[in-house]
């Protein structure tokens, strides 16, 4: 197991996912999804917005075809009942829902200086409000959530006009500054991928993207360092998918911490608890 | 129920080590689950379940990660039990897929070459599935070069 202990005092994470995929759900209707927030979610998520369903993700090993297209193939018998978001009054978290996937988000609310709340608490909330989800499936008679995927993405936004990009990141500042030129890098993306192995099996892949953008909010340049690590879990059960997501945390620590600068790390109040 | 097609989803953006034709085999089993759609329960008239929709979603999406342009068009049915099966019985071969579901499928091989034989149920990790498509393929370049040669002589 690989050290979880990488804490910040502020660090720059803007959004969090957590999300567990199961085997579709046949009778998932929109009249069940009204219910569900009736019943369960309402109170705490007053609002709801729709889109489109997110495709059915699994993560296979040993196929040649890195580089292949796969066409994707849906069975309708009626309009797609879509995904369903539903946020706190806050808007800083919400759920959503599709008859394959349940994820819990958390996100700097917007004009507000949230605080990231941990991971450890976002993690409590995530199994509460799925347990939730579980009990309504059960009480509903719609079968049994048999997980597949588990999947978790940290976003983080670093103001790129304050800081350099190699003031931030560790060991990718070829191209991005040419001296004696008359060039200036305006946009960037650069993408790699791992391989997550548990005990000598490959379980999932980690996924680090760093991207310059522009918010939306201001129009402020912001480096974007988007991590995204998705596995099966060693059971289809509601424990073994929590486990799964520390693992993948894990992971997805190692990456920050090994991109991110030494510098930035101090700004951002690295703690080590060894 | 009809099968809708999304076109090709990828993050991927290097065209030129990216493929965008679908293969033979590919486009088969989706005319084949299209088929199968229509079927209701005991379509054998010995209590067949119908094929289920789980695994007519399933049959395209391994088809899709398994197979190449040289992949030889298997045969491709219903099973009694909702599942979909895939095979070929050519090149001294034997190869049954069948496919319950996106994570599930339970394979049998036989090479009348080696004797090699096994049973096997696959869900992530298919490096074993990819190799023995890999070597039917192979036998299919081969088998299709000499149709070629042979048309020479003649």
């Amino acid at each position: 197991m690989i050290d979880t202990a990488l804490n910040f005092i502020s660090p720059p994470i803007g959004e969090v996912a957590y999300s567990v995929q199961f085997e579709p759900l046949g009778q998932f209707h929109l009249g069940l999804i009204g219910l569900l927030w009736g019943e369960r979610y309402r109170q705490d998520y007053p609002s709801i917005e729709h889109d489109e369903m997110l495709s059915h993700e699994i993560e296979r090993f040993g196929a040649k075809n890195l580089n292949r297209l796969f066409p994707r193939f849906e069975l309708l018998d009626s309009i797609p009942v879509p995904r369903i978001k539903m946020i706190n009054s806050d808007s800083d978290r919400f759920i959503q829902i599709q008859k394959d996937r349940f994820v819990f988000n958390w996100r700097k609310a917007p004009g507000k200086d949230t605080v990231y709340p941990r991971y450890h608490t976002l993690k409590s909330m995530f199994g509460s409000e799925l347990e939730k989800f579980e009990s309504f499936i059960s009480a509903n008679q719609l079968g049994f959530l048999k997980f597949n995927q588990i999947e978790i993405t940290n976003v983080n936004y670093i103001p790129a006009e304050t800081y350099s990009f190699s003031e931030v990141f560790n060991g990718l500042t070829c191209g991005t500054s040419l001296p004696c030129s008359d060039l200036k890098e305006e946009t960037f993306a650069y993408q790699i991928r791992h391989v997550i192995y548990s005990e000598q099996k490959p379980i999932g892949r980690l996924y680090t993207n760093i991207t310059k953008e522009n918010k939306v909010s201001d129009g402020s340049e912001v480096f974007v360092l988007r991590l995204t690590a998705r596995a099966h879990p060693a059971a289809q059960d509601r424990a073994s998918a929590l486990d799964t997501l520390d693992a993948l945390r894990a992971h997805i620590n190692l990456s920050f911490d090994s991109f991110t600068s030494e510098k930035m790390h101090k700004l951002w109040g690295k703690e080590n608890h060894k | 129920m009809k099968l809708v097609k999304h076109g090709f989803e990828t993050p991927e953006t290097i065209e030129t080590f990216s493929r965008r034709v679908v293969p033979p085999a590919v486009s088969h089993v989706a005319e084949k689950v299209k088929e199968f759609l229509t079927l209701q329960d005991n379509w054998d008239s010995y209590g067949a379940r119908k094929t289920s929709p789980d695994a007519l979603v399933a049959a395209v999406r391994w088809a899709s990660e398994l197979f190449q342009e040289e992949t030889p068009i298997p045969d491709t049915f219903p099973v009694p039990n909702g599942n979909v099966q895939i095979e070929w019985s050519c090149y001294d071969l034997e190869i049954e897929i069948e496919i319950e579901s996106i994570t599930k499928c339970s394979v049998f091989f036989e090479d009348l070459r080696t004797n090699e034989s096994w049973e096997e149920d696959f869900s992530y990790d298919i490096g074993k599935l990819v190799a023995i498509i890999s070597e039917l393929n192979e036998r299919n370049i081969i088998a299709n070069q000499n149709k070629v040669q042979l048309r020479l002589v003649m």
